[in-house]
């Protein structure tokens, strides 16, 4: 008995300082040594979030894809900072030429890539706005041929009765 | 001798042992189950004098603490207490709509009702909400349960909608908001999602979760194979279960229905049922009941002449579909039907008493599962008054009527009209069927279900944790 209360005490002091150690704690992979969630898989989007997943990854490409835009010179020194603009503007502007030489073609790639994925896009959006239309109308078709066949039915059934009835 | 062998001899004979065992054990990067270890620690405190217990216990806590977590250390010694009978296990039943009045929530408050003198009962909430106001809501003893409240910032902090907790806004790609929840769960033996929130990650000892229908879809806050159980309501939910999430359910436990009469009803009135609440979406399409009525009074107005239709049900203040079905009835008042909003209990049970046929429509021209009835406690409840059910074919209804027998189904208008007439034509097969639908109805009884829970859980109890 006295060995008991004696355990039954030591528990409930252990599990006093490791619910005290726990309420410092506000993860559970900490709590558990264990990573639960995921990362996040484009795989489980739905439909709603693939759609805007789409569009706004499509803007970024459509932003990007003039890879011959140029970026503002800029320098972080602030006494010798003008020095260092000048030099790399005098660098952009002997590289220009052979720089674009090389990058036209890649900007023009780009910017075909891109109107090709916007029509896809589009085109996409198109199917599923038919495929929606389609399901409507099978469903109000199936629904009516349902209503016409009982109709049948109990009209079958009324002619019999009435056969019968003659003859 | 198998490892395992080797733990349970260290465990009877020298706790010294034993922790040295669990030490070189964990620096080789093996693992132990958190049963297993629970085992060995309750040999040790049972077979080694409690000095030497008092001595080692602790460092094998920080043992565990360190190479497993702090959540299965803890674990470990609330499953101890529990089979050594030092203390009753503990239950927390968490339900994010506690505050609102519902059959889900009736369910776990049932379950708390049941199972409230053998456990310690914590219902946990996210809204104001007192034992009181649960126990006049479900008419249920819950004296001995107490009430956690545990708000959840990301929805105290929104604008719109304050009272409701949904957890389809929740934005998958960034912190799960119900992690507070799966944190507080781990301070229970057992720890009851009723809500079939998939997001509750499960740290108790035991786990159940209680699922009425899997409304989403498997996401990254997916935690449901986390838990020890799964409790559905109806073959139905179960099937779409495995369909979803593709996991087979344990147990199935219809819902407790408590609208039975002592007798069957003898004086009951020329009166077509429907009871459902007045839903924003029309999903329990009580539009179309009427229209369905309208049609039949026209097609055979000597049969119906002395017949009416009542509609009952819930309904918050400012209810646009309830305004609709006020002004088409306004329009037709040469129909007589009767329309009742809110009405209480006791008076639910009279109108339940009077009435000769029920009729139920929900799943009617629908596509989406979750817009047919997972179980239908309202048809239940009609039954358990001697109603004759004509049900729409689908859903959890199949599983409470037995088609031709205690009632009946339909799948088009037409079959609902000759259904219906062949009851108001004859008498003695309405008084047949009626039997036949309250002897059935006593099935669903409440008594039922508190039995079934308190066996399953003493069962679980002792399966899992040893103790009873």
């Amino acid at each position: 008995m006295e060995k008991k209360e004696d355990i039954k005490l030591t528990i409930q002091k252990l599990k006093f300082k490791l619910s005290e150690e726990k309420n410092t704690i506000d993860t559970i992979d900490t709590l558990i040594h264990q990573r639960i969630d995921r990362d996040v898989d484009l795989w489980e989007y739905n439909d709603s979030e693939l759609d805007k997943e789409i569009w706004n990854r499509f803007f970024l490409l459509k932003e990007y894809s003039d890879c011959l835009s140029k970026e503002k010179i800029v320098s972080q020194r602030k006494k010798i900072g003008w020095i260092i603009v000048l030099i790399k503007k005098i660098f952009r502007k002997i590289t220009t030429p052979y720089s674009q030489l090389l990058l036209d073609r890649q900007k023009r790639f780009n910017q075909e890539l891109t109107i090709f994925l916007l029509a896809s896009i589009l085109r996409l959006q198109m199917i599923h706005k038919r495929l929606a239309e389609l399901e409507t109308t099978t469903y109000e078709s199936i629904k009516n041929q349902k209503e016409f066949q009982d109709e049948l039915t109990s009209l079958k059934k009324s002619v019999l009765i009435q056969l019968k009835k003659t003859y | 001798m198998s490892y395992q062998n080797k733990f349970l001899k260290a465990a009877e004979k020298s706790p010294a042992r034993l922790y040295k065992l669990l030490n070189s054990f964990y620096r080789k990067g093996k693992e132990l189950s958190d049963d297993f270890l629970r085992l060995l620690f309750l040999k040790m405190i049972q077979k080694n004098p409690s000095d030497k217990v008092n001595l080692f216990l602790p460092k094998m806590v920080d043992l565990i603490s360190e190479k497993k977590g702090l959540q299965p250390a803890y674990n470990i010694l609330s499953g101890i207490e529990v089979q050594l009978n030092f203390r009753k296990p503990t239950i927390g039943i968490y339900d994010h709509a506690f505050h609102l009045i519902g059959g889900a929530q009736k369910y776990g408050c049932t379950i708390a009702h049941a199972l409230q003198n053998d456990f310690d009962m914590t219902l946990i909430a996210n809204k104001n909400i007192g034992v009181e106001g649960l126990q006049k809501w479900y008419n249920l003893d819950l004296s001995r349960c107490q009430i956690k409240i545990i708000k959840i910032p990301f929805f105290e902090n929104r604008e719109l909608n304050k009272s409701l907790i949904e957890p389809g806004i929740v934005d998958l790609k960034k912190d799960n908001p119900f992690h507070i929840i799966s944190i507080e769960s781990g301070n229970y033996d057992i720890f009851i999602n009723n809500c079939m929130l998939e997001m509750v990650y499960p740290l108790a000892n035991l786990s159940l979760f209680i699922c009425h229908f899997p409304e989403r879809e498997k996401s990254r806050f997916f935690y449901v194979n986390k838990y020890s159980e799964i409790i559905c309501n109806s073959q139905y939910t179960a099937a779409w279960i495995k369909r979803r999430w593709d996991i087979i359910p344990q147990k199935i436990a219809y819902p407790p229905v408590d609208m039975e009469a002592l007798v069957l009803p003898e004086k009951k009135e020329n009166m077509i049922l429907s009871v459902s609440r007045f839903d924003l979406g029309g999903n329990k399409q009580q539009i179309e009941i009427i229209k369905a009525y309208e049609n039949i009074v026209k097609k055979y107005p000597k049969r119906m002449k002395e017949w009416k239709l009542m509609l009952v049900g819930g309904s918050f203040a400012e209810n646009p579909y309830l305004e609709k079905i006020k002004k088409l009835l306004s329009e037709k008042v040469e129909l007589n039907i009767v329309l009742k909003v809110n009405v209480s209990a006791e008076e639910l049970k009279l109108i339940f008493q009077k009435a000769k046929i029920f009729w139920h429509f929900v799943g009617l021209n629908q596509s989406d599962p979750a817009r047919f009835e997972h179980f239908g406690m309202t048809v239940a409840e009609s039954m358990q008054s001697g109603c004759v059910p004509i049900v729409f074919n689908g859903g959890g209804q199949r599983e409470i009527i037995e088609n031709n027998i205690s009632g009946f189904f339909f799948s088009s208008q037409k079959e609902l009209f000759d259904k219906t007439l062949e009851l108001i034509k004859n008498p003695g097969l309405l008084n047949q069927i009626s039997q036949n639908a309250f002897q059935r109805g006593k099935q669903f009884r409440k008594e039922i279900f508190i039995t079934e829970i308190k066996t399953h859980f003493n069962t679980l109890l002792i399966k899992n944790l040893g103790s009873c």
